[in-house]
């Protein structure tokens, strides 16, 4: 009997702790919700103060700014710079937080469920997931603050910040424009085109490759012609001829030409067909390695000397990057399908206010500073002129050519965060090549070039069919290596598409149109 | 006799098991070492290898160039295992002999209090905050030293190895005029070696190895211990393979493949001398808690 009571007395114990716990996360979110009431006033009397004087004095603050990267010896010297700076204007002190890239998405997680105070940090699709995080309530909302404090950004950015909206509301601002253009195309090894005299202007579609991969089977003993690993995501040949509003269901997309944002399977489109029986050949033939399914990453299989060609993204700029890490040439020739603009894309990076953010007028027109000030990106991201870095171009108006100082290395120089686009916009940013500014001309080109995706802004919300898309995620992943290295007999393919529909995917399909039609009504 | 004899085949299975065990427990350990000693140009282009193929010391040179971020980190973790280790010690003896000291009345519940947390905890938000927000200990280095001062299944373990010491021991030494704190520190504790530097290895391996802790309380790269830094290095590389920007991101500035498997070689250093001082205590420490016939 003792015992019996003990028992009930722990278990009454347990549910009360538990309740306790439930009680705590409601109050979180409550205490979120009087915090951004609370900045909204706060918002209302810092523009009455902006609307009296001319010239208003701004509180001095301190805004703490979360961003990748290593730390750095000399942050906090960059950190008076920048209050320096910004004395007489927002007069605010910017605590950069370096985190590394293994840390970031834990260490931002754990700070966000607990309601840890900061200001603004990076987020994106694949870190720190800026949708479902918007979606929790971890961002301000900053539509009328970006209206507010600012409107050069907001004008700047007009095309993208669609993107950046979850159930109309905006929050955060897109801050890679140069990766937008990304175009499929195939990487060459320079020394195999001019052995086998390539002519590249002559290629333009896949196909076109296999003469030149023919003559690598035969000649070259040791090289396969494609590099391809299982292990990438969807990468494929890079064919952009969907919107995949859920990445996790690639299999579901509105037609990049689709005006009436019908949701169709895209594994029945021609252009899939196509692709798939394309890849399968390439297996078949010997252009790709067998056990390539096995491979986990293509660009250290590429480092080894042991193919002639890989297939990736390309934006003006991103060859000579390539080349650096693989330390041989290449030539890249973009054949795959236009790019595409559209809300996967844009919220590959962002920057996000906090919804704990106790300054979030201030945090915002820092951002409208960073984006359009160049003297304070720059200083933020590449430190202060003289110790830090050295001019030795200024011709361009906006991007300066650096150097280190006399005497200083990469290894040596107290503030090389190589994290310098985590501030702005990346096309003010100075750079130690001579050629950026046209490079920046070229990727502005590229970008404007985009194929705006018929339904850029829509975010899919996938709780009404999440267990349809567990399912369905698991079996694309046991699938997809095999698919992308063209390994899997085709005749299997209708047995695949039956497990895909009996998981699910009708029933995801039709919520997702359901939601594309209301989003479209809007 | 016979049955002496019979026994032989059996050991000779055994035997082999375990060289092929331990075998196989050091060949990763070689290729670390000897890759360390390999030019990066050839571990790209052949794989790794258990002896080094031209052997170089261009990625030890690379590291010790600027020790300052190893020899830091070196200091965080020896100040943490250290401070760490011998608090730890002294509070879960001191708890573990209370619990084993069957004239407290109150040992039951304490011993299930203890014993819940084993199966039941807060989880990592609570604790999270507890830490970061009403101790505040972010960035400080307390906060690597706290957490696990007190760990339930280790005083567990010396609860049970105290308790095998006859009470009259305890008794005689009180009427001999000891205090509690004497009859502790000079009486039980100096019979229970075995079981102190076992669990004593065991709290100096938990130190030693944890990177957890600096990953959620750490922002100050000046205190992360070496754990943490080795973490870092390799899942920098990852996350970045991840990433959909990997044009913008530049790799050049990340340690090659030699410098990091040198820099894991540096980090693997003391801890095994550790394994050796306490090695004669370990065997007969291991049996702790076990029933004996």
């Amino acid at each position: 009997m003792y015992k019996a009571k003990k028992v009930i007395s722990l278990a009454l114990g347990l549910a009360l702790s538990v309740s306790l716990f439930a009680g705590c996360g409601d109050s979180g979110s409550s205490a979120s919700n009087s915090a951004s009431g609370s900045a909204a006033s706060a918002t209302e009397t810092a523009s009455g103060s902006a609307a009296d004087t001319s010239k208003p004095v701004l509180e001095p603050v301190t805004l703490s700014w979360y961003v990748v990267g290593t730390p750095e010896k000399d942050t906090a010297l960059v950190e008076d710079a920048v209050a320096d700076y910004l004395k007489d204007s927002l007069n605010c002190r910017v605590k950069i937080n370096y985190l590394d890239w293994g840390a970031y998405e834990q260490k931002m997680n754990v700070m966000i469920a607990t309601g840890d105070e900061f200001d603004l940090c990076f987020t994106a699709n694949w870190q720190v997931n800026f949708i479902q995080n918007a979606g929790k309530g971890a961002w301000a909302d900053i539509t009328g603050l970006l209206d507010q404090y600012a409107p050069k950004v907001k004008e700047k950015y007009a095309k993208y910040l669609d993107a950046c909206k979850v159930n109309g509301k905006l929050y955060g601002i897109p801050y890679n424009m140069s990766g937008f253009g990304a175009q499929g195309a195939v990487y060459l090894r320079q020394d195999l085109v001019d052995k086998y005299k390539l002519d590249v202007n002559s290629l333009k579609k896949y196909e076109d490759l296999e003469p030149f991969f023919d003559q690598i089977l035969a000649n070259e003993k040791g090289i396969t012609p494609l590099c391809m690993a299982g292990g990438n995501g969807t990468v494929g040949l890079f064919n952009y001829w969907f919107d995949q509003p859920d990445v996790s269901v690639p299999s579901l997309g509105v037609k990049f030409d689709d005006q009436s944002c019908t949701v169709v399977n895209t594994d029945d489109q021609p252009e899939s067909i196509h692709d798939r029986e394309l890849l399968r050949k390439w297996n078949q033939e010997g252009y790709i390695r067998k056990d390539a399914v096995s491979i986990k990453d293509d660009d250290p299989e590429m480092m080894t000397k042991k193919y002639a060609a890989e297939i990736g993204g390309y934006v003006p700029g991103w060859l000579e990057d390539y080349e650096k890490k693989f330390k041989f040439d290449m030539v890249a020739v973009p054949l795959g399908s236009k790019p595409l603009l559209n809300t996967t894309n844009i919220t590959q990076s962002c920057v996000a206010v906090s919804s704990t953010s106790k300054n979030p007028e201030r945090a915002v027109m820092l951002l409208e500073q960073s984006n359009t000030d160049p003297k304070l990106l720059n200083l933020l991201g590449f430190g202060i002129e003289g110790k830090h870095y050295v001019v030795v171009d200024d011709k361009d108006p906006i991007i300066k050519i650096i150097k280190n100082p006399d005497g200083v290395t990469d290894e040596t120089n107290g503030y090389r965060t190589n994290m310098e686009w985590m501030f702005g916009d990346p096309w003010m940013l100075y750079s130690n090549l001579p050629e950026r500014p046209a490079l920046v001309e070229a990727q502005k080109k590229a970008t404007d070039n985009c194929v705006v995706s018929p339904i850029n802004g829509f975010t899919f919300d996938n709780s009404p069919v999440k267990t349809q898309i567990a399912q369905l995620t698991a079996i694309f992943n046991e699938y997809k290596s095999i698919w992308n290295t063209g390994n899997m007999d085709l005749a299997k393919f209708p047995a695949y598409q039956e497990r895909l529909k009996k998981a699910g995917l009708e029933d995801v399909q039709k919520e997702m149109q359901k939601q594309i039609n209301e989003w479209k009504a809007k | 006799m016979k049955s002496r004899e019979g026994s032989v085949i059996p050991k000779i299975f055994i035997n082999i098991f375990l060289s092929v065990f331990s075998v196989c427990c050091l060949i990763p350990f070689l290729i670390v070492v000897s890759s360390s000693f390999t030019e990066e140009q050839m571990i790209i282009e052949n794989g790794y290898s258990i002896f080094p193929r031209d052997f170089t010391l261009l990625a030890y040179k690379y590291i010790m160039a600027d020790p300052t971020q190893i020899a830091r980190a070196y200091g965080v973790t020896i100040v943490v295992t250290l401070i760490g280790t011998v608090v730890s010690l002294i509070i879960s003896s001191c708890l573990a002999y209370v619990l084993s000291r069957k004239d407290f009345p109150h040992r039951g519940k304490i011993s299930l209090y203890l014993f819940f947390t084993m199966l039941f905890n807060g989880g990592l938000v609570p604790s999270y905050i507890i830490v970061a927000q009403v101790l505040n200990l972010k960035d400080n280095i307390f906060a690597l030293i706290l957490p696990y001062l007190i760990i339930p299944f280790y005083v567990l373990l010396l609860r049970t190895y105290f308790s095998e010491i006859p009470f009259s021991l305890v008794e005689s030494a009180k009427i001999e005029g000891a205090s509690e704190i004497n009859v502790l520190f000079k009486i039980i504790l100096p019979l229970s070696l075995p079981a102190m530097a076992t669990v004593g290895l065991f709290i100096v391996l938990q130190y030693w190895n944890d990177w957890w802790l600096a990953l959620l309380y750490i922002d100050n790269a000046n205190l992360n211990p070496l754990q943490y830094m080795l973490y870092l290095i390799m899942q920098n590389l990852n996350a970045m393979r991840l990433s959909p920007l990997q044009g913008q991101i530049s790799t050049a500035a990340l340690p090659g493949e030699n410098a990091r498997m040198a820099m894991a070689v540096l980090a693997i250093g003391p801890i095994i001398f550790a394994f050796m001082f306490v090695q004669k205590y370990f065997v007969s420490g291991l049996t702790v808690g076990a029933v004996k016939g």
